[in-house]
């Protein structure tokens, strides 16, 4: 039975908007990641790769494909196939379980897989009705963007924090203890060194300066300050100091089976369990990610205590709190907090949405490696109400 | 591995740019064709664990086009969605996904969708250009490649490949006119049309309502100029068309538990790039990909089905796969009931509309059916299917 294993994990530094990769489409800020992947590893050399996988949640600046255009751009040879995996935020956790199936069933053995997202070159779309007569045509039309049809489930994600806060009961407080500890833990992953490594550094042609590091923590903050903010809405408990950022970033990993990996010499760090995705109310998505983890749980005959780590997308620390606190009420447990991204989350480093996914399963991989432990349940929510989840065996035991 | 199926199509008819759907964007049309494709399928919303939905021009209002279009069918919010998109493989290539996902026993029943829009297609703006340098927002040129020297649209590709493999003007036209001719006479004989749900524009003040039941297709005239100097005219290259169609894939033990008698059964899919200045041959590279994966050769195939998008795409292709696998390609079984000629370039669509005409074409003669489609940006995407 072939197996599916991650061999490597690499992404940018993540910029904040505005900031050092404000000047680079996803798509290139992406290509750079896999150029650098691909000459860490030596890949093309070793290896031919079948596939590349993408997701974003926003257009890309450059191109309808962002997939096959971003595999040109990185120099790859012009026979690796594209896909583009769409989920939002959980993209990439998506295109990572597409892949493993693909994999799976003989159809592809090397794949690059993940995302990426430039929130400073978001693009807006116009109408230009082409079945109008020219006389009603003034201008184009700029359209409002949406994620779903109905505008009673078309909240915007503050909101949707907001609700969750409410429906879960999640205290301001708890909100703001929770954005402390993920600016605290990885600020603490990074001086540990446990942190670092992973990042390709990203060149921006007009400031002629490399991204290294990211901009978006705040490792100084205390959590005095994080009380002291008001909430974006009035009664609501999300601020933006316990909300994840809108980032510019890519992320990826490299899939391929173990057969392969051990053939071409690369070391298998995690083995492709199972993934799962579920649907959930559109104006309470974040909690979608509990309900992807548990149907992943079921899948692969898991309790909740036997992961070693958790990394769930930190969309908001109300979201975040609220996916903790239903799924110890559907499945009984008690959630072990040291095992819950343990390195910290988006809230500190931030969220370039197609690129998280991909971030959060390198944070698990690093997590596993160090720790020894056997299994990660890596989970994002989406906007529009979606969960995503893969669950991973550590095979550097 | 479980067998999986492709149990049903449902489609709205296909009208060319600025026709009767002209009104509607990529995902209204899909939620419209989605909403019909359940009850034709005879299905309970609740039965249905994912949608897969594709656009290749992208939907003006939906980055999520997926979980946009379920939650518009009114699903159950637990029921989930993806968005998978290979341009103008993209039916193809989800419908790969699906069948990965079931046959991997992870779904039992899935839709897959592709919806597109040209009247509608949407247009992309630059927010972080400097006020003061732009007198109107100017839409971005989205591209399918970073070379400037491979960015080419299908007809540049068409005249080149028309070029490189030696096709003429003449050999063209003659593929396109027995694409309206096969097409027609597979409507005549009521082969194609009973996937079609019948779309009915509204009445106004001053027009009836229409009932839109069949497809409609744009003039076509062969004796036309060439369009840049090459092969292509205006009637030798697929017009542009706008729908929204849908496949249900279901294991095969859930089709015989539910009753519902399968078209045909999954085989395998493959998807592999080539070079973007002959994006129009990538297919021929993806179908030799997917016989090898089967464990088939080009002689155990009967049907095949191609994205026309050009007339040259479709000489060329046939060309390219008798050149590398060293074997003659039979002209008649290839796009048999017509072709994307005939019925015009659907974006996203392609797949599931050759799904239908290769299950009737199989109904008649043959085992296995390859559908196969370019895509822009050159990327070739095959599924094999085959008769029950």
């Amino acid at each position: 039975m072939r197996e599916v294993v991650i061999v490597e994990g690499v992404r940018s530094a993540f910029g904040k908007r505005g900031g050092g990769l404000k000047d680079l489409a996803g798509s290139e800020i992406a290509a750079q990641v896999i150029r650098g992947l691909v000459d860490r590893t030596n890949l093309l050399e070793r290896a031919h790769v079948d596939d590349i996988f993408m997701g974003s949640a926003i257009e890309d600046a450059n191109t309808l494909f962002l997939p096959r255009y971003t595999a040109q751009l990185a120099g790859l040879p012009f026979d690796v196939s594209a896909t583009y995996v769409e989920m939002q935020c959980g993209s990439a956790i998506t295109a990572i379980n597409h892949a493993a199936w693909k994999i799976l069933m003989g159809m592809s053995d090397v794949a690059i897989v993940g995302g990426s997202d430039c929130h400073s070159k978001w693009t807006s779309c116009g109408r230009y009705s082409m079945s109008n007569a020219p006389y009603r045509d003034l201008s184009y039309a700029p359209q409002v963007p949406g994620l779903s049809p109905y505008p009673e489930q078309d909240t915007n994600m503050i909101q949707n924090s907001d609700l969750m806060g409410k429906k879960w009961g999640i205290s301001r407080e708890a909100c703001d203890e929770f954005a402390y500890r993920s600016q605290q833990l990885l600020a603490k992953a990074f001086a540990n060194g446990w942190l670092g490594d992973e990042i390709i550094p990203v060149y921006n042609p007009k400031t002629g300066k490399f991204i290294t590091k990211d901009e978006h923590p705040r490792p100084e903050v205390t959590l005095e300050k994080l009380s002291s903010m008001k909430p974006v809405y009035e009664g609501g408990v999300t601020t933006a100091g316990n909300a994840s950022g809108r980032n510019d970033g890519a992320a990826f990993v490299l899939l391929m089976t173990k057969e392969k990996a051990l053939e071409l010499g690369f070391k298998p760090k995690m083995k492709w369990v199972t993934g799962a995705d579920e649907g959930y109310y559109p104006n309470l998505m974040g909690v979608a990610a509990a309900y992807s983890n548990m149907k992943a749980l079921r899948q692969a005959g898991l309790k909740m205590g036997d992961v070693d780590v958790y990394e769930s997308n930190e969309a908001f620390a109300a979201q975040n709190l609220s996916v903790i606190k239903e799924m110890e009420t559907v499945m009984g447990e008690k959630m072990n907090m040291d095992n819950w991204n343990p390195m910290g989350g988006a809230i500190a480093i931030g969220h370039p949405n197609g690129a998280s996914g991909t971030r959060v399963t390198i944070f698990a991989m690093k997590q596993l490696e160090r720790t020894g432990g056997k299994y990660a349940c890596v989970s994002s929510c989406c906007g529009g109400g979606m969960g995503t989840t893969a669950i991973f065996e550590n095979l550097e035991r | 591995m479980r067998e999986v199926v492709l149990v049903n199509i449902s489609r709205t008819p296909l009208c060319p740019i600025g026709g009767a759907l002209r009104e509607k964007t990529a995902a209204q049309l899909g939620i419209l064709a989605l909403k019909d494709a359940v009850e034709k399928f005879g299905l309970k919303k609740e039965d249905v664990n994912t949608i897969f939905a594709s656009s290749a021009n992208h939907d003006l209002r939906a980055a999520n086009l997926g979980r946009y279009i379920t939650l518009g069918g009114d699903f159950p919010m637990s029921t989930s969605s993806v968005t998978v998109e290979m341009m103008e493989g993209s039916t193809l290539a989800a419908m790969n996904h699906a069948a990965s996902k079931i046959a991997l026993g992870l779904d039992d029943i899935c839709l897959v969708g592709g919806m597109d829009s040209w009247s509608q297609k949407p247009a992309f703006m630059a927010t972080d250009i400097e006020p003061y340098q732009m007198i109107q927002p100017a839409a971005l040129i989205m591209r399918n490649t970073p070379y400037d020297d491979e960015d080419m649209d299908h007809i540049a590709v068409s005249d080149r490949i028309a070029k490189i493999w030696g096709v003429s003007r003449a050999e063209c036209d003659e593929v396109a006119a027995k694409s309206r001719e096969d097409y027609a006479k597979a409507v005549a004989n009521g082969l194609i049309g009973d996937e079609i749900v019948p779309f009915v524009v509204p009445a106004t003040r001053k027009t009836p309502e229409i009932t839109v039941a069949e497809d409609v297709l744009a003039k076509a005239d062969l004796a036309g100029d060439s369009l840049r100097g090459g092969v292509c005219t205006a009637g030798n290259v697929a017009h542009y068309a706008e729908g929204a169609a849908y496949m249900l894939l279901m294991s095969a033990e859930k089709a015989k538990a539910m009753g519902m008698k399968p078209l045909a059964r999954w085989v395998v899919g493959a998807d592999v790039g080539c070079e973007p200045n002959v994006t129009g041959v990538a297919a021929a590279y993806s179908n030799l990909k997917a016989l090898k994966m089967a464990g088939l050769s080009i002689q155990d195939i009967s049907v095949w089905e191609n994205n026309q998008i050009t007339a040259a795409y479709d000489i060329c292709t046939r060309k390219e796969m008798a050149r590398k696998a060293y074997t003659p390609m039979k002209n008649a079984r290839w796009n048999g009931l017509g072709g994307a000629l005939a019925y015009g370039q659907s974006g996203a669509l392609a797949g599931v509309l050759m799904a239908n005409t290769a299950v009737r074409a199989l109904e008649k003669a043959g085992q296995y059916a390859v559908l196969s489609s370019c895509c822009s940006g050159g990327v070739g995407v095959t599924t094999i299917l085959e008769k029950l």
